[in-house]
């Protein structure tokens, strides 16, 4: 039963891939081209959406409450332990075609109320990494080679590992939370997820280094070459896993490295504790073409507790010639948006330190 | 007695307050509850960053971004307009030299895109912002963005809404339940509209910054409901509390007055396009005043920023409204008003078409509701990238079709036989430097230049299509005339490798690459002539499709303009003023009949190639010998 019901999954599931990748060459349903009895005003939407769900059941006369009716059968679905007859239910609400439309606020095209056929592909997705995770499970402590092998052959493994990892998942028999992973095998899947260094890999890292606080996952997470909005996610919470002297270790060399972080991790260099941070680093920075409008905003920040007009003064004094530093220089002052840094843009102006015509037009600008 | 107290303690504060308090819901990735909905992908959340990441910047770090490019380069300068209903400076950006001049000396054209209008789209200001960043990289690549920059006032205004953007960003997870519900009702219902939080789309005039407030959630005027044009006409424009509320009155909203002003910026008369840059749909949709000409050429536009997204994968469809009618868009407002092409872009994920997931989905999400407001991380840095082409060649469009600036014809010798300038402003004279007599048989080499670049690179350094589109590569060049022989036209062989990026046997670009050529050619000697003394005057004919596909001002001395609604003194081959241009002929050389063909009229004939070239010639001293009068 159980392979019978899985087949039809994975079925279910590869007709979904293929019916997503198919070309699309016309352009959106308009208005004109929906029949009239298929179009619903909003207060209609709402209507239907307010009453008992029960209540359609018996007075679905027209599309929208035939639609309403499907969707919510097909959301109310629990996806761990799908029957056969479940899965082939999903697998025809997926190629569903939507007869309830209303109009775009904007313009006279026609949009579906409800999304019948993408949530039931989701449903049969989320099927599938339940079904994963019972699988991935019992690898996690036994072999982590395998289960790091295994968890990021497909989407939906990635995302069974991962809900093991983060322990989000209630547990039952022959699962394993987060809880119960010891410290080698959190070494060891790091180590197997930095060779393979996919965007599997760095979801994979990122739960790991959020349930665990590792600080070997954060750095092959930041460090590796693959680009992915986990890392920026993952470093505008960096403070919740480290401390600020990690912190430190970790934002430097990622704005050593260059990479696509490091506008990031220099404005979080600016939010560490005066303390622990190198303000120097912040300074240097200004003259760096493609970085020094970010260390701009991070000294901006810092100016928040504890200004230092005279030294942004003597930056712009002594890299007079240098369009970078000047600009961000000025930058800082115009960012720091206080009466101290205006009056410091103008004594700037007044006194002759600013050699570019241009900038003295825009700076006359922010004052004015 | 502790209890009664805080019983006591607490109604009063409810009571001085006032403030009931609406359920906050979350976006989860893959968690559904009473109060979670799942979209089926990571919830994007702000992220500080100046340089353009995988994902969303906060507004911060937007906004010193902007300011970053005002203050780093010349070309930009900054300007605040007004400021929010909650006292937030409203900027826009300039882009373009300082002189307000063309390269021609005539007051440059201005195009305005407007960015974030609605809090929720933050798709928005990632493409307004990709495209101020290309136009100040690409500053000095002798093309089409130093061209623009030279000859075009760019306005771009990318946070309109500031205020409704920043309650957006503080809350990216997060919003109240929709209107009419309550702790008792379904997920389904209370993530129906959800209308505060991350789902803000109005602005906020009296509406705190404190999320579970249920007195103002509905609050705000949406900013493109406020134009003058169409104002009230649809049924929520006038309730309050709804979602397309326009306000008390037109224009009466601080940040709808900042976009007048920026439009000012033009000035308000120079503007030559409008966008207003929206999420989601993945189309245009494009205003239709009762203006054909407007309609026109606002039509093929919208086909060819089609053209360009769809050959790098996406597919933004313009969708024509229909003739005068319209709501109180922006966009219409502009169309309307100022009769430029406008229109509102919806990015992308798509909405409505067929066989393509809607919003969220199309990612792979679960489609919940509103989630096309939600787009993925990881498809923003795409997504930017895809459109700031399209846009750009909108600018060089309505910058105005190309005309010849000089034409110069070269012997083998090295030195000019013609030499022709057009010089002036609005109106421009041709000022012919040298005009000696040319001969048949002889070689030449012909140079003609454009005001603008006419032609791009691919990255192998050849000459190829401007993404997309599809127009002729190589010029057209003809000579015409009648010796007493008849009317003839002979072809020089030009090809998409006589552009010039680079010196060429002492030929090289005017000021931007490629917006000039040079072909060799032979002057045919199969030009009828009714005697071998004296000279025949011929034309040279010149015709070329810009990048985007415009043909040239056929009559440069007129100066091509835009007003009511389109081109003005844009001349057709036939030089009658129009919309679509043509072949310009304004260059007269001198031919010695020496070397020509003394033989009955022909009409036509064909040019280039050196073994049919010889048989005519063949064929031409054959009926010299049989006509010769002298042999009789």
């Amino acid at each position: 039963m159980k392979n019978i019901t899985m087949t039809a999954l994975y079925v279910a599931l590869g007709l979904v891939a293929f019916k997503s990748s198919q070309a699309v060459e016309r352009g959106p349903l308009l208005m004109s081209e929906v029949p009239s009895d298929q179009v619903y005003s909003e207060s209609d939407i709402t209507a239907i959406k307010s009453q008992d769900v029960e209540a359609h059941k018996s007075t679905a006369t027209n599309s929208l409450a035939q639609e309403y009716q499907l969707y919510i059968k097909v959301k109310a679905m629990v996806v761990r332990g799908l029957s056969d007859e479940e899965i082939s239910f999903l697998n025809q609400a997926s190629r569903h075609k939507a007869t309830a439309f209303q109009r775009h606020p904007e313009g006279p095209i026609a949009v579906p109320v409800f999304d019948v056929a993408s949530l039931a592909k989701h449903k049969l997705f989320m099927a599938d990494v339940y079904h994963q995770q019972k699988e991935l499970s019992p690898l996690l402590n036994a072999d982590p080679a395998s289960f790091a092998r295994m968890s990021t052959a497909t989407p939906a493994n990635t995302q069974a590992a991962k809900l093991l990892l983060e322990g989000s998942v209630p547990k039952a028999d022959g699962e394993v939370s987060s809880a119960s992973i010891s410290s080698t095998m959190t070494n060891l899947l790091v180590d197997q997820y930095k060779h393979i260094d996919s965007e599997s890999s760095l979801v994979l890292l990122k739960a790991l280094v959020e349930a665990t606080h590792n600080y070997s996952a954060a750095e092959a997470l930041l460090t590796s070459k693959q680009k992915s909005p986990l890392k920026h996610h993952f470093l505008e919470n960096l403070g919740n896993y480290f401390s600020d002297r990690e912190q430190e270790v970790l934002l430097k060399q990622l704005i050593a490295n260059e990479s696509e972080l490091a506008s990031q991790a220099l404005i979080k260099y600016g939010q560490l504790p005066l303390s622990t941070l190198d303000a120097d680093l912040l300074y240097t920075k200004l003259a760096d073409p493609k970085l020094g409008a970010s260390s701009a905003l991070s000294i901006a920040r810092l100016f928040e507790t504890s200004p230092d007009y005279d030294r942004v003064i003597n930056h712009v004094k002594a890299h007079q010639k240098s369009r970078a530093a000047t600009a961000n220089s000025l930058l800082v002052l115009k960012l720091a948006d206080t009466a101290e840094s205006k009056a410091t843009l103008q004594d700037i102006l007044d006194k002759g330190y600013l050699q570019f015509e241009d900038m003295k037009v825009e700076v006359n600008t922010w004052l004015n | 007695m502790v209890k009664l107290t805080a019983c006591i303690v607490t109604s009063a504060l409810v009571f001085m307050s006032g403030v009931a308090s609406a359920e906050v819901l979350n976006y989860t990735e893959s968690t559904n509850s009473n109060n979670q909905l799942a979209i089926g992908y990571p919830v994007p959340i702000p992220v500080d960053s100046l340089t353009a990441v995988d994902g969303f910047r906060a507004y911060d770090s937007l906004h010193s971004q902007h300011q970053s490019l005002a203050i780093t380069h010349a070309e930009v300068r900054s300007s605040i307009i007004g400021q929010t209903h909650n006292n937030r400076d409203i900027y826009v950006y300039r882009f373009g030299d300082s002189d307000n001049q063309t390269n021609d000396g005539l007051t440059e054209p201005a195009f305005l895109i407007n960015g974030t209008i609605h809090a929720r789209e933050w798709q928005s200001p990632e493409v307004v912002t990709e495209l101020m960043e290309q136009l100040t990289e690409k500053k000095d690549d002798q093309s089409v963005v130093e061209y623009l920059l030279d000859n075009t006032n760019i306005i771009i205004l990318p946070v309109m809404n500031i205020d409704g953007f920043l309650q957006t960003q503080r809350f990216p997870t997060q919003v109240t339940q929709s209107p009419g519900t309550n702790a008792g009702s379904t997920p389904g219902q209370k993530f129906s509209q959800p209308r505060d939080g991350r789902m803000r789309r109005k602005n906020m005039p009296n509406v705190d910054e404190v999320l579970s407030t249920e007195g103002d959630r509905l609050r705000g005027v949406d900013l493109n409901r406020n134009g003058t044009a169409f104002f009230g006409v649809q049924p929520g424009n006038s309730d309050p509390d709804s979602l397309i509320y326009g306000g008390v009155s037109a224009q009466s909203e601080p940040e709808t007055q900042a976009l007048l002003a920026a439009a000012q910026l033009g000035p308000r008369n120079r503007l030559r396009f409008y966008q207003d840059t929206h999420s989601f749909s993945r189309v245009l949709f494009v205003p239709q005043p009762n203006n054909s000409r407007r309609n026109t050429i606002t039509n093929s536009l919208a086909a060819k920023f089609q053209s360009t997204t769809q050959a790098q994968g996406a597919n933004y469809f313009p969708v024509i409204d229909q003739v005068g009618s319209g709501i109180p868009t922006t966009a219409d407002y502009f169309a309307f008003t100022d009769l430029i092409p406008t229109w509102t872009l919806e990015i992308e994920p798509p909405q409505g078409f067929s066989g393509e997931p809607n919003g969220g989905a199309f990612y792979g999400g679960t489609g919940a509701s509103h989630s096309g407001f939600i787009m993925p991380d990881s498809e923003i840095d795409r997504t930017r990238n895809q459109l700031a082409p399209a846009q750009i060649l909108m600018f060089y469009h309505q910058a105005g079709p190309a005309h010849v600036k000089e034409v110069r014809l070269v012997n083998s010798e090295g030195n000019d036989v013609y030499s022709a300038t057009w010089s002036g402003g609005t109106s421009r004279s041709l000022n012919v430097a040298i005009n000696n007599t040319l001969e048949g048989g002889e070689s030449y080499s012909l140079y003609v230049s454009f005001n603008k670049p006419i032609r791009v690179r691919n990255t192998a350094g050849n000459i190829a299509q401007y993404t997309g589109q599809s127009v002729s590569l190589s010029p057209t060049v003809t000579i015409t005339g009648n010796g007493g022989g008849g009317n003839f036209t002979r072809s020089i062989n030009a090809t998409n490798s006589s552009w010039l990026n680079q010196d060429v046997d002492g030929f090289t670009f005017s000021q931007y690459h490629d917006d000039a050529f040079k072909v060799d050619f032979t002057l045919p000697t199969d030009i009828p002539v009714s005697t071998n003394t004296g000279t025949t005057d011929m034309s040279i004919n010149i015709s070329v499709q810009d990048l985007a596909g415009l043909e040239l001002d056929a009559n440069p001395a007129t100066a091509v303009d835009w007003s009511g609604g389109a081109w003005t003194n844009y001349e057709s081959s036939s030089g009658q003023s129009g919309i679509t241009g043509g072949t310009d002929s304004s260059y007269n050389i001198k031919v010695s009949n020496q070397n020509l063909t003394l033989s009955e009229p022909q009409s036509s004939g064909g040019g280039g190639g050196s073994v049919p070239w010889a048989l005519l010639v063949l064929l031409g001293l054959c009926g010299l010998r049989r006509f010769n009068p002298s042999s009789h």
